[in-house]
């Protein structure tokens, strides 16, 4: 017996129970091409808005609509979740993306012997998720399908809308009066095969199962579980860095046997109530030597406190990717193992905290103001076109006394961006000028403010 | 100092400039500038109206254009005289016509080529090229423009400014070039660079913040002060322009129009042959002799065409009508050329002007010096042939389209500026659907102010930024159909474009610089009407036995007028409308004239300037006719004392508030033009004070003003209202006397008018008319009428109501088709091979069944027809391996289908032809017991007035006219006739999702009976459209 779910509103649904104040008020998804509407919402419904209408549409039924661009990769992912879940209930479960899954309950008879006690699993797998479903029960994957998609009771009853074949065949059995698979099925298959064509015959004989659906089957995604009881209560950090030693070596076998590297750990530390603490260490590069692994988590624990004595401590890691590859050059042997600046940064990071550090870049403007953007810790400096920039600029430019100053070279006239309400849409002439000191700098004049500012700093 | 800007862009290089020329020459007059060459890229477009602008300030204007050339960099050639103004514009015309729509290809070895010895040159070539190709090349330009050539310095006050003059400087020395300065403008203010990077942004599809390096730094690129210019430049490269510039004295009238001399047959002057065929066509026109007033007009506008000398116009037009006479196209003229006896004798227009009284000034006038704008509408399906015998008897050098310039309007600015701002794509989409200027009176900033625009940091600046860029120009289109024809080269004249039409070129300017260049221009208009009309036209010999022209159906014909009165008027030219049908009981027209009125008083102008109920009380002897002058009553009396028409307004302007003809004019124009409410405020005092001069009342005064405010530019001119009255009542007259030929013309004549094929025919139905069905034996692609048992014409369906059919694959199908018919489906399928009809046809016409015939019901011969075989678009059955014996098709009936019930079959009727002859939609759910019980459109008038009503019909009309202050009117089509729904505003909005999309729709409302006219007001909606399994029931919806 094969289930279908059709879950035809996931991704609005899923984010109406992280924001429910979004379920007033009539939400719809839309494709961005088409602007379709895809999902919606009970009060969207509620206003008239179907899947298929135009945004425009849309709109003129409802005044104060929520759009939201739908997101394939998101549906795919929260699918992905979705069986996750329901695999602790189902050993065998088909992905049918973007809107449905799969499962079979055969293999599961033995803990759920009726078809019953399957659907009262799947609601309780179900329930946490609040999302709407439908179910279709029937001996062939693709009738389940059928009949979950069009909320038919009986199959005969389910109109050919369904089929997944072509729209032009579809069409064509419309137009000879065709409407139902029942009816479909009343034409002797041979007759059928004859005038309307292979692909329907395929069609019908999946559905009634006399040839078999290949179907993908879901794998939960692998990642790395150990737990290890420790040998006597450990009450500080020291005592525990022994057994996460073994840990993290283990994990480093793992990840080496599968090439990979980790970007983030989780530590579990069971302590004697049954409480357990959780430790998070994220790696801004992936890691996969033990070692490096070990004073990372080292660094981190140090600054967290422990509750109670831990028993048990485990470790998962689940974010795991593939390697990129260092080169090692066979004549210069062995060398040092000398700090990355991959290593150096992730050090730093998880001292001081990630928001702390970060890069330079340009940004390719030619205002001076805009013209430098903080970016990612590791990120390249970007493209550097200007000619007679200084190296160092102020964070913020102050005002001089321009009698203290020789202007050398300029103007060069910028009118500010009038977008940004800080500037307030004036004109800044900038010149290159000199010191009395010797210094040579960048100053410029606002005709707004009628004066002169130092914005930066050539030597 | 003197100093002449030679380089500067107008909004007329798209997207890379942002002001108007206009705005351009003003700020340089006011700069004390010289002169100002407008330079637009490979485009003269915006040359006329920079030149406009120059007869009210003191700058000279030059022409010029500007060229990119990636080797080389930028070149600017100008115009001398003359000769090298046709020389730059056969320049820009090679360089567009080389390229597709919007695009030109131009390489410096065309300056060396082409002509161009009464130009100058102006070059800032590339720092990035190569040097010795660019020093080469700068000798032969030097040779080619000897003492014509400079570089061309800017200064933009940007880091690379140092380093650009020290190339330039270099240039100077090693190719031995003179050097002048130039400003590169694109504005004419700084305060317009905000509005010059949104454009840039659109035209990088960019918003302004992601930019970069594209967005001018400042705003230099600006018509600046000459102090300003002192700073920057040598006074040398300064006191250059002024050199330039003088040598620069051409002047766009010297643009003298030369007529095509065609038209003007040997050993006649024009004046003389216009005169001898004006008397002609008297004689013909009046074959009785012509009374002596007409004599007398034809004689005094011959008269005045001859001083003003545009006999030309009328020549070329006489020659495309009597082409179009002798190829049978039925044409006539409209607008203001009905009001010439010369055109009427002519023959170009159909409207015999001293049936009412007319005003030639209307047409043309001395004072406006203006030449004559005659439009002429053709048969839609045949102005190709028109338009192709222009190309022909001219020759592509020497006619195209005038250009339209497609300008940002509301939602395409809000949109465009929204997206540049960065405003999401989603909320700028939500703004603009709330938006809907009609529904208050709020202008558009209000409305979204209210919407919570402000509330966006970049709110202020959306509105400003909108507002300033309102009637930009964004590209050019063509014209529908106003063709310029030159006597020689028109590209000596003004450069041509490719047009996105294949074989269509256009021209870089737009009617209105025509018409102030005094330009011939020839408008060759399509109407849907005057098709359907000649084929009604020729069914009459053969199934009425009497043969007709459009000018000999016989007038004044009670019946026909007895038919409109009772608003039976589905089909009829211009008042078949909604409104039009409701005003008719009401109005009550008699005679001709009665048209004419009822055509022109249902349009926005009459309606909001309160002229339809004072006339209808009138007529109906309600209220007393008075008059405060005999000079006002000359002019309103034949329209009861109320203005209807706009030269009724005119004629008033001119008797009781003593405008001059040149006032009165400029008041027409501020009428006519579109944005026209804050120019006719200028007006309002004048006219007032000149009425309050005259002894008018106040009351008087201030009511005819605001009937002139309320006209706008929506008044239908008389003659134009004639022209159309004209049509009407032909239209009117062949569906009285021979309305089977009528609906065919009609049909054949398809897309056209105020309704779809299922309402025409049922209303050929209601009108005792047989409509027989699409049959294989019997139909041809077009409707045909045939000859049945009664003797009376009944109508044949035609194959082109089918959706997915192909008229070449039938008419050759219908070619080869015995003349006996086939017997049954075995005969024709064995008879008609594939190649003949093609298997998509077949399932088209089984749907349609166009079998019916021949076989059983449409699903079985549907079936009948699918065989594997014939599916010759599916790729995938290639693995399909069948028996040499069984490659033919499988035998008939070897499954037996169930017939489609009348449901079903009113659901393929409609999938397949859009209409059907069987039971309506509506009386086959309520035979089904589908419907709560209601009323039909038929029994509505035996209701009493104010009883509260059910009806239930098929939404086939939805319509919001501006003038109705936010009312929707609902037509719902039943098996009897159509209801009129008023749905007002509050319960429009309140129960939107239940008419909106809305194909089948129950009203519960209060009937209201006005004479012969009856309304439901509605109270109450349900969308009943679940009920329905069709699909193609699609409504006209105009908002």
């Amino acid at each position: 017996m094969w289930l279908y779910v059709a879950l035809p509103h996931l991704q609005l649904e899923r984010m109406q129970v992280l924001h429910p104040d979004l379920q007033g008020q009539p939400a719809v998804l839309y494709t961005e091409q088409q602007q379709m509407v895809v999902q919606f919402n009970q009060t969207a419904q509620r206003q008239g808005i179907r899947v298929g209408m135009n945004l425009a549409d849309a709109w003129t039924l409802t005044e104060n609509l929520q759009p939201y661009l739908y997101r394939e990769s998101q549906q795919r992912a929260l699918l992905q979740h979705l069986a996750s879940d329901l695999y602790h209930a189902f050993a065998v479960i088909s992905l049918d993306p973007p809107l449905g899954l799969w499962l079979d309950t055969k293999p599961m008879q033995k803990l759920y012997p009726q078809l019953q006690h399957s659907l009262t699993q799947l609601e309780l797998q179900l329930q946490p998720w609040q999302v709407s479903y439908t179910l279709g029960a029937a001996k062939t994957p693709l009738l389940a399908k059928m009949l979950a998609q069009s909320g038919m009771q009986q199959s005969p009853d389910i109109p050919v809308d369904y089929l997944p074949c072509s729209p032009e065949l579809q069409k064509k059995l419309r137009r000879m009066g065709i409407q139902t698979l029942g009816a479909l099925q009343a034409i002797p298959r041979a007759l059928a095969g004859r005038r309307l064509g292979h692909e329907l015959v395929q069609l019908l004989a999946r559905i009634q199962g006399e040839q078999p659906e290949s179907l993908r089957y879901f794998r939960p995604p692998e990642w790395f579980t150990q737990r290890l009881p420790l040998l006597a209560e450990a009450t500080s950090w020291q005592a525990l860095s022994f057994p996460l030693k073994r840990l993290l070596q283990e994990l480093e076998h793992f990840l080496e046997s599968r090439q990979q590297q980790t970007r983030q750990l989780l530590l579990s530390f069971y302590h004697r109530d049954g409480s357990v603490s959780k430790l998070q260490v994220g790696l801004a590069h992936g890691g996969y030597q033990a070692e490096a692994l070990l004073r990372l988590c080292q660094l981190k624990m140090e600054s967290t406190q422990f509750l109670a004595p831990v028993l048990d401590i485990g470790l998962q890691a689940k974010q795991l990717q593939g390697r990129q590859h260092e080169s090692r050059d066979l004549l210069q042997g062995p060398s040092q193992a000398q700090k990355s600046l991959a290593q150096l940064l992730n050090e730093l990071q998880l001292r001081l905290g990630r928001q702390q550090v970060f890069g330079l870049q340009t940004a390719a403007e030619a205002f001076p103001d805009l013209s430098w953007q903080l970016a990612p810790a590791g990120a390249e400096l970007g493209r550097t076109e200007l000619i007679k920039r200084p190296p160092w600029l102020l964070e913020q430019s102050c005002p001089v006394d321009i009698r203290q100053w020789q202007l050398t070279r300029g103007p060069e006239r910028f009118a500010t961006p009038w977008w940004l309400r800080t500037y307030g849409g004036a004109t800044r002439d900038y010149w290159q000028a000199l010191h009395q000191d010797g210094r040579n700098g960048w100053l410029f004049y606002d005709y707004r403010q009628q004066h002169w500012y130092l914005q930066g700093w050539f030597n | 100092m003197a100093y002449a800007e030679l380089h500067c862009l107008s909004h007329y290089s798209f997207l890379r400039a942002a002001s108007s020329p206009a705005e351009l020459v003003a700020q340089a007059a006011a700069l004390g500038y010289r002169a100002l060459a407008i330079t637009d890229e490979c485009s003269l477009a915006g040359v006329v109206k920079a030149w406009k602008a120059s007869q009210e300030h003191s700058v000279q204007v030059i022409c010029g254009s500007e060229f990119h050339c990636t080797e080389f960099g930028l070149f600017v050639v100008l115009v001398m005289n003359r000769r090298g103004y046709a020389q730059l514009s056969s320049l820009i015309s090679t360089c567009r016509r080389a390229a597709e729509k919007g695009h030109y290809q131009f390489s410096a070895q065309q300056l060396l080529e082409q002509p161009l010895t009464d130009c100058l040159l102006l070059w800032q070539p590339s720092e990035l090229g190569c040097q010795t190709a660019a020093k080469q090349l700068a000798e032969q330009l030097a040779t080619t423009f000897p003492n014509r050539h400079w570089l061309l310095a800017h200064r933009y006050l940007q880091a690379a400014d140092a380093k650009s003059l020290r190339y330039l400087r270099q240039c100077v020395q090693d190719y031995q070039w003179p050097i002048v300065a130039a400003g590169g403008v694109r504005m004419h203010h700084a305060d317009r660079l905000p509005l010059l990077h949104v454009l840039q942004a659109t035209y990088h599809h960019q918003t302004v913040q992601n930019l970069g390096w594209q967005r001018l730094a400042n705003a230099e690129q600006r018509l600046r002060t000459c102090s300003e210019l002192a700073q920057l430049f040598p006074a040398e490269w300064l006191a250059e322009t002024e050199k330039i510039a003088k040598h620069c004295h051409f002047q766009l009238q010297e643009l003298r129009y030369e007529y095509p001399s065609e038209v003007v047959p040997a050993g006649f002057t024009p004046d003389g042959y216009l005169q001898q065929l004006g008397l002609q066509g008297l004689r013909w026109r009046y074959p009785e002799g012509a009374p002596k007033a007409v004599r007398e007009q034809l004689m005094r506008e011959l008269a005045l065409v001859a001083e003003l000398n545009f006999a030309h116009f009328f020549l070329t037009i006489y020659d495309i009508v009597v082409f179009a006479r002798q190829q049978g196209i039925l044409h006539q003229g409209r607008g203001s050329a009905a009001n010439s006896v010369l055109c009427y004798c002519l023959g170009i227009t159909a409207v015999n002007p001293a049936q009412s009284q007319l005003l030639f000034e209307r047409f043309i006038s001395r004072e406006r010096n203006e030449p004559p704008d005659i439009d002429v509408d053709f048969e839609h399906e045949r102005r190709e042939e028109v338009i192709q015998y222009i190309y022909q008897k001219y020759g592509r050098h020497r006619a195209a389209l005038a250009a339209t310039v497609i300008t940002y309007r509301l939602r395409s600015a809000l949109r465009d500026v929204g997206k540049a701002l960065g405003f999401a794509d989603a909320q700028i989409q939500q703004w603009i659907h709330r938006l809907d200027r009609r529904d208050s009176e709020d202008g558009w900033q209000a409305q979204l102010q209210q919407m919570g625009l402000m509330n966006h940091p970049l709110g202020t600046q959306l509105l400003v930024l909108t507002e300033q860029i309102l009637g930009f120009p964004r590209h050019l289109s063509q014209h529908v159909g106003g063709f310029v024809i030159a006597k020689d080269e028109l590209s000596n004249l003004v450069p041509i474009e490719n047009a996105s039409m294949p074989e269509r070129t256009v021209i870089q300017w737009d009617k209105d610089d025509i018409e102030a260049l005094c330009l011939l221009k020839v408008d060759v208009l399509a109407l849907g009407m005057l098709t359907a009309i000649r084929k009604t036209l020729d069914l009459l010999p053969t199934f009425y036995q009497q043969s007709h022209t459009l000018a000999s159906i016989p007038q004044d014909d009670p019946e026909v007028y007895r038919m409109l009165q009772k608003a039976d008027s589905v089909g009829v030219f211009q008042i078949e409308s909604r409104a039009q049908m409701n005003m008719l009981p009401r109005l009550k027209p008699r005679c001709f004239y009665d048209l004419v009125i009822q055509i022109a008083i249902v349009r926005p102008g009459p309606i909001q300037g309160d002229m339809v109920h004072p006339y209808l009380r009138r007529r109906a002897g309600v209220e007393a006719i008075d008059y405060p002058s005999l000079e006002v009553a000359d002019v309103l009396k034949r329209t009861l004392g109320v203005p209807i028409f706009q030269e009724q307004v005119i004629k008033l302007a001119m008797v009781a508030a003593g405008f001059s003809g040149g006032e009165a004019d400029s008041l027409r124009r501020a009428m006519a033009s579109w944005r026209s409410k804050g120019t006719l405020m200028k007006f309002e005092t004048k006219l007032i004070s000149g009425m309050l001069e005259r002894g008018y009342t106040q009351e008087f005064a201030e009511r005819l003003f605001a009937q002139i405010c309320g006209f706008g530019e929506y008044g239908f001119p008389e003659s134009h209202a004639a022209s159309f009255a004209n049509l009407a009542y032909v239209s009117s007259w062949l569906k009285r006397h021979c309305p089977a030929a009528f609906y065919v013309g009609l049909l054949n004549s398809q897309p056209m008018g105020f309704y779809s094929p299922s309402q025409l025919v049922q209303d050929a139905r209601r009108h005792h008319v047989q409509v027989l069905p699409v049959c294989i034996n019997s139909s041809s692609w077009d409707h045909q009428l045939v000859a049945c048992e009664s003797g009376e014409p009944a109508i044949r369906l035609g194959f082109r109501l089918i959706k997915g059919l192909q008229q070449r694959e039938l008419d050759s199908f219908v070619r080869l088709r015995p003349p006996t018919g086939f017997s049954d489906f075995g005969d024709f399928d064995q008879r008609v091979s594939a190649q003949q009809l093609s298997f998509a046809a077949r399932e088209a016409l089984a749907s349609a069944n166009a079998f019916a015939e021949l076989a059983g019901n449409r699903y079985q011969t549907r079936w009948n027809l699918t065989h594997l075989s014939s599916q010759s678009g599916q790729k995938n059955h290639q693995d399909e391996q069948l028996p040499l014996l069984s490659v033919q098709q499988a035998p008939a009936n070897d499954y037996e289908l169930p017939a489609p019930d009348p449901m079903a079959n009113m659901q393929e009727d409609y999938q397949a032809l859009g209409l059907t002859l069987g039971q309506h939609p509506v009386a086959l759910l309520q035979e089904a017991g589908k419907l709560p019980k209601h009323y039909k459109a038929a029994e509505l008038g035996y209701v009493r007035h104010q009883q509260l009503v059910t009806v239930v019909g098929l939404v086939t009309n939805r319509q919001r006219p501006g003038t109705a202050s936010g009312v929707t009117f609902l037509s719902l089509e039943d098996d009897t006739g159509t209801v009129n729904v008023v749905l007002w505003q509050d319960l429009a909005r309140q129960q939107r999702q239940q008419w909106l999309k809305s194909r089948l729709l129950r009203v519960r409302g209060v009937v209201e009976i006005a004479g012969e006219v009856i309304h439901v007001i509605a109270k109450d909606l349900q969308d009943l459209t679940a009920e329905l399994p069709v699909s193609r029931l699609q409504s006209r919806d105009f908002h």
